[in-house]
């Protein structure tokens, strides 16, 4: 690790590990701002991403970086309350994050402090709240409040399909087995084959009579 | 300075001084109306003459707000929204999205659905680059190579279409390989495309970019440091014309990547004929991809692997590729449900547009088109 962590707060004592990324998690504004002016003089010069997260508990900005020369990636993220969304602006140090702040202003609601230009960026002026916010009512779709879609049962749908499939087949041969009783009766019986009446044909009188009747 | 308070504080201009014969400052609206903006962007101007002293872009008319949507949805249904994004080049941003899922939920792919994936993926940068082509030159007047460019991006999306069942929405990647197989033809499609395109490619560098109408309007316009541009976040071609050798196909593999030969494209002059080349360099580059894939890719096999989308609480990811404009990022996280606690996209055009005030400032107003063409976006990725 190049960058020194002694005197930063973080909220576990070492980077976490998160689905295979080095994460830096911080809940101290001033320690995140001074671990991102460290990350800067290490060479990450490179801004990948700045996200807004709406964790539930509170809001987080996300930071992706990236070092050009080795191509080495971190993140480091920072937990703010929903009563104080306050998070330091890191877009003096890399100037590609200004807008990525300017839409987390936006859509989620943290208020970067020291950007030069923290206005909404994606939606109207005067538009109300921020509707990345889980709270955020969006109009009767899903009014009662974010509940995770459930994950659907595989083995009973593997179970139901399995089922079906047993059922059709059965059918199948149950239509199957008359058939060749009946083809079998009359390829070996003697019985002759049922004739359908022919349906009669118009007489062509008839019509001409109405025809003429009219 | 009236065009300081009507755009905003953008806080740009202070450092521009005044010219000895200062006429009063006009402010000029492009857009978001205007054909050459490419979409629906608005950029105030304001212009001292000839010279541009201030410029503020404004985005968000096309604003759907995809990550929202995204958040009620499976990790299956997010899928057709990322066509909608970049409508240009929708199979890439596919790409960026279902191998962040891949690999938080540890799906392997088959040989044969990643060579697929990738030719496509190249495919679709052969599209997006014509369509650059012929919307940049007809910004700057020409309107013949639009003509001859659409035409034969209507070749390249006919494979598209034959094989995913749509021209420009595929919905076709999905999670360990592909929704379903390839058309018979598809290999000897695209070996015909190449072999065509190629064919017809030097005359279009004659004609377009290699003109001296064309380098006149051009070169030394637009330029762009190579610290201005990595302290931007600019990718894609736009940062390769800087002089960074940086292209996520080569440090960050992905797919059939690993197994083909290429060199990155770079060049020095960081000029809008400089991004130009660049992307006019990828065309032949693209060709040789696919025509690698054709050559090595298994002719029988899997076109999906075996696993089920599951990811755990808390688990979290940023997964990039190197799409046609640049970096195409997703960050995803999961809470242990059906369908991702947030997505957030990250556009290259959205990162591109925040230093148009950078590239238009100390500029001739002429020269605004021809730089805001150079660096190509899309309305559709920037608003999202």
């Amino acid at each position: 690790m190049d960058i020194s962590l002694t005197d930063l707060k973080l909220r576990r004592p070492l980077p976490e590990e998160v689905g295979g990324e080095q994460v830096f998690h911080f809940e101290d504004t001033q320690s995140y701002r001074s671990f991102c002016e460290r990350a800067k003089a290490a060479g990450y010069d490179f801004p990948n991403c700045l996200s807004g997260v709406d964790v539930g508990y509170g809001l987080r900005s996300v930071l992706h970086l990236r070092r050009l020369s080795d191509k080495a990636e971190i993140s480091a993220w920072l937990d703010i309350t929903y009563k104080e969304p306050h998070a330091p602006s890191v877009s003096d140090l890399w100037g590609g994050l200004e807008w990525h702040e300017r839409e987390a202003y936006d859509l989620v609601g943290i208020h970067y402090q020291g950007h030069p230009d923290l206005r909404r960026i994606l939606l109207e002026d005067d538009w109300k709240l921020h509707p990345l916010q889980r709270q955020y009512d969006t109009g009767g779709y899903k009014k009662e409040g974010w509940e995770a879609v459930p994950w659907p049962d595989w083995d009973k749908i593997a179970q139901e399909k399995e089922d079906k499939r047993l059922a059709e087949e059965a059918k199948k041969a149950a239509r199957a087995k008359p058939a060749a009783k009946e083809a079998k009766e009359a390829a070996g019986g003697d019985s002759p084959k049922p004739v359908r009446p022919r349906p009669a044909a118009k007489k062509p009188e008839e019509s001409n009579d109405s025809g003429g009747e009219r | 300075m009236s065009a300081l308070t009507l755009s905003g504080a953008s806080g740009r201009v202070t450092g521009l001084e005044p010219l000895p014969h200062q006429t009063n400052t006009m402010v000029v609206n492009l857009g978001p109306q205007h054909p050459a903006t490419h979409g629906v962007l608005q950029i105030v101007l304001g212009i001292d003459g000839e010279r541009v002293t201030s410029a503020t872009p404004h985005i968000g008319f096309l604003h759907r707000n995809h990550e929202k949507i995204e958040e009620s949805r499976s990790y299956e249904q997010v899928i057709p929204y990322l066509d909608r994004m970049d409508y240009v080049s929708g199979l890439q941003n596919e790409l960026a999205y279902v191998l962040a899922v891949e690999s938080l939920s540890g799906i392997d792919v088959p040989d044969r659905a990643k060579y697929i994936r990738t030719a496509l993926f190249e495919l679709n940068r052969v599209i997006s680059h014509l369509v650059w082509l012929g919307t940049y030159l007809l910004d700057l007047g020409a309107i013949t190579p639009f003509l001859y460019a659409f035409r034969d991006r209507e070749k390249a999306l006919d494979i598209i279409e034959r094989t995913c069942g749509a021209r420009m929405l595929p919905n076709y990647f999905t999670f360990g390989g592909l929704r379903r197989d390839i058309h018979p033809q598809f290999w000897h499609d695209l070996v015909d495309f190449c072999a065509y395109f190629e064919n017809i490619l030097p005359e279009y560098e004659a004609l377009t970019i290699e003109a001296p109408v064309f380098k006149a309007r051009t070169q030394g316009v637009g330029l762009m440091s190579k610290e201005l541009a990595i302290n931007h976040g600019i990718s894609g071609p736009n940062l390769r014309a800087s002089g960074v050798n940086h292209d996520l196909r080569k440090d960050q593999p992905y797919d059939a990547y690993p197994y083909l030969e290429f060199e990155v494209i770079s060049r020095d002059e960081g000029d809008a004929w400089a991004r130009s080349k660049v992307r006019f360099d990828e065309f032949y580059q693209s060709l040789n991809l696919i025509r690698q894939c054709a050559y090595k890719a298994p002719r029988t096999g899997a076109i999906k692997g075996k696993g089920r989308v599951k990811i755990d609480e808390g688990q979290q990811i940023y997964r990039s590729v190197e799409g046609s404009r640049g970096q195409l990022g997703v960050y995803l996280m999961s809470d242990g449900g059906a369908g991702p606690y947030r997505i957030k996209h990250r556009s290259p055009s959205f990162v591109v547009l925040q230093t148009i005030p950078d590239l238009f400032i100390g500029q001739k107003f002429a020269d605004v088109i021809a730089i805001l063409g150079s660096v190509d976006v899309v309305l559709g990725e920037v608003d999202r």
